[in-house]
């Protein structure tokens, strides 16, 4: 059998912590319970020894199952930032289908040390064209993110970021489809994360083929998929050592500075 | 020990496919040699294997699958529950078993008949039972994937063919609370770990109901197949409960089967 050359695939098969190198986890929920599932372990010091096991330095966090009110679901984020700030940094679901609610929402999550906003409105009942720009106005002049599930077109995307330069958009889930916004546009960040879910999100290696590798950063949906399962493809894609430890830690470290927000990590690299 | 001295685990694909299928991983094996390729890419040391024509077609699958041919490779027969088929369940086994077939498949989804009320399939359950192969009841309709498992039914099911070794599969399980309830009230009832998405399902799983329950495959035709080595490795279990799924839980079930 082939034994593996990338020493990130050498530990992730030996299933050893990726200290050497910094790990960022930019897509991840918190909570104790959805529709689909009880979530196991969510408890602070479980989801700490979690992050532990696989060496990851931060998270940025959100909520799960935004379907009904977001602030005792954002609440529940928050205290676990407010108890360790080290490793968890929060953003502020909104609830597509209540816009009357977003800017009282995103002042909470503000005072909370939000580092930005959640949108997932294709799991709120709503049409494709809302409009954000209210809770994207909020965003503009606090260093914020917003990370949707899906931004829909290609041009809805590419209106918000024309629009709100200094909002940071992630594309939350694996895709090739925007990849002339992340090459165009300073303030257009891609996400990994379900690329494992191949039929229906982009292979690792065809995102760092089609638009620049700086631009990506390493997401896991974490508590609700594994984050093995965001860990294993970027470990064992066709590219470099380097890209891969751009993706899984350095692109986000780099982000955050440009947000002028650093995140912190558990040791110098 | 030091965690850097633990040998790595050994991996056995309990479901590995070879063929085109829709939304297929870019790797997923096209023929035979793809899949050995793909089972040393992916440190997998054995297989049990099956051809994606047994989703909708297991006749075809039996002729594919007779031509692998590989030490390291298990064959999977695929069985037709339509009840007009004259060749009789007892009569199908003795054929897959002279073609050397180590588990037999069946996919509930081909479509919407039940495993709990199809006459063909109880009769070939009572015959797997008696010689403990093990049922592999992978649900895929080419339209859905996700919880289309009926977890209540399925209880019904392995109680009424309780040393009877039957093993799930679906592209992905996320409902956890009718498994939980499923795996609960059957003792004989397996998961294919890779229809398993969720964060630290591996343990709740394994401390709820033993890590004999849950059985490795890479994940495909559909999934990444460098996913689900890190749910198994990672996961907060003891080293032998990890090389129970890695391998060793399939190992003892084809151990156990009586073939002859």
């Amino acid at each position: 059998m082939n034994n593996p050359k990338s020493e990130i695939a050498r530990r992730f098969l030996a299933g050893l912590p990726l200290d050497h190198i910094p790990v960022i986890d930019f897509h991840t929920h918190m909570g104790r319970s959805s529709e689909y599932y009880y979530i196991p372990f969510n408890t602070a010091d479980c989801v700490t020894a979690y992050l532990n096991s696989f060496g990851i330095d931060h998270i940025v966090t959100f909520c799960i199952n935004v379907t009904t009110d977001v602030a005792p679901k954002n609440k529940f984020v928050y205290d676990l930032h407010k108890n360790n700030p080290e490793r968890l940094s929060p953003l502020t679901a909104i609830h597509a289908g209540f816009p009357q609610d977003w800017i009282s929402i995103l002042d909470q999550g503000y005072q909370a040390g939000s580092r930005g906003i959640k949108i997932l409105h294709q799991y709120q009942g709503v049409e494709e064209d809302v409009d954000f720009s209210s809770a994207l106005d909020y965003a503009r002049d606090k260093n914020w993110v917003a990370l949707a599930h899906n931004w829909g077109t290609p041009d809805r995307l590419e209106h918000w970021a024309r629009n709100f330069p200094t909002v940071y958009f992630i594309i939350g889930h694996a895709a090739t489809m925007y990849k002339h916004l992340v090459d165009k546009y300073d303030n257009v960040y891609q996400c990994t994360c379900a690329s494992f879910v191949e039929g229906y999100f982009s292979p690792i290696k065809d995102m760092v083929n089609c638009m620049p590798v700086e631009k990506i950063i390493h997401g896991s949906d974490a508590l609700d998929l594994d984050i093995a399962t965001s860990i294993g493809p970027i470990a064992f894609a066709d590219i470099s050592e380097e890209a891969r430890e751009k993706i899984l830690g350095r692109n986000a470290i780099q982000l955050a500075k440009r947000l002028q927000r650093p995140l912190p990590l558990l040791r110098n690299y | 020990m030091n965690k850097n001295s633990i040998p790595p685990l050994d991996y056995i694909d309990a479901f590995l496919p070879v063929g085109r299928i829709n939304r297929a991983a870019v790797q997923s094996p096209q023929d035979f040699s793809d899949a050995l390729k793909i089972m040393d890419q992916y440190h997998v040391s054995e297989a049990l294997i099956y051809s994606t024509l047994a989703l909708n077609d297991p006749h075809l699958n039996n002729e594919v699958v007779c031509t692998f041919d590989s030490p390291r490779v298990h064959k999977i027969w695929a069985f037709d529950p339509a009840y007009v088929i004259k060749e009789s369940p007892e009569q199908f086994l003795e054929r897959a078993l002279k073609n050397s077939a180590k588990a037999i498949m069946a996919n509930p989804l081909m479509r919407d008949w039940r495993v709990d009320r199809s006459v063909r399939l109880l009769e070939l359950a009572k015959q797997l039972e008696k010689r403990k192969i093990p049922l592999l009841l992978a649900h895929r309709a080419w339209d859905s994937g996700q919880d289309v498992i009926d977890w209540y039914r399925m209880i019904d099911f392995c109680n009424q063919f309780p040393t009877l070794p039957v093993i799930t599969w679906e592209w992905r399980s996320r409902a956890n609370r009718p498994l939980f309830d499923a795996l609960s009230q059957a003792d004989n009832l397996k998961l294919i770990l890779s229809s398993i998405w969720q964060s630290q399902m591996v343990r709740q799983l394994s401390e709820a109901f033993g890590a004999k329950r849950l059985i490795f495959s890479l994940g495909l035709p559909f999934l990444n197949p460098g996913s689900f080595h890190g749910l198994v490795n990672y996961a907060a279990i003891s080293q032998s409960d990890k090389q129970a799924i890695a391998s060793g839980n399939i190992r003892r079930i084809l151990s156990e089967a009586r073939y002859e």
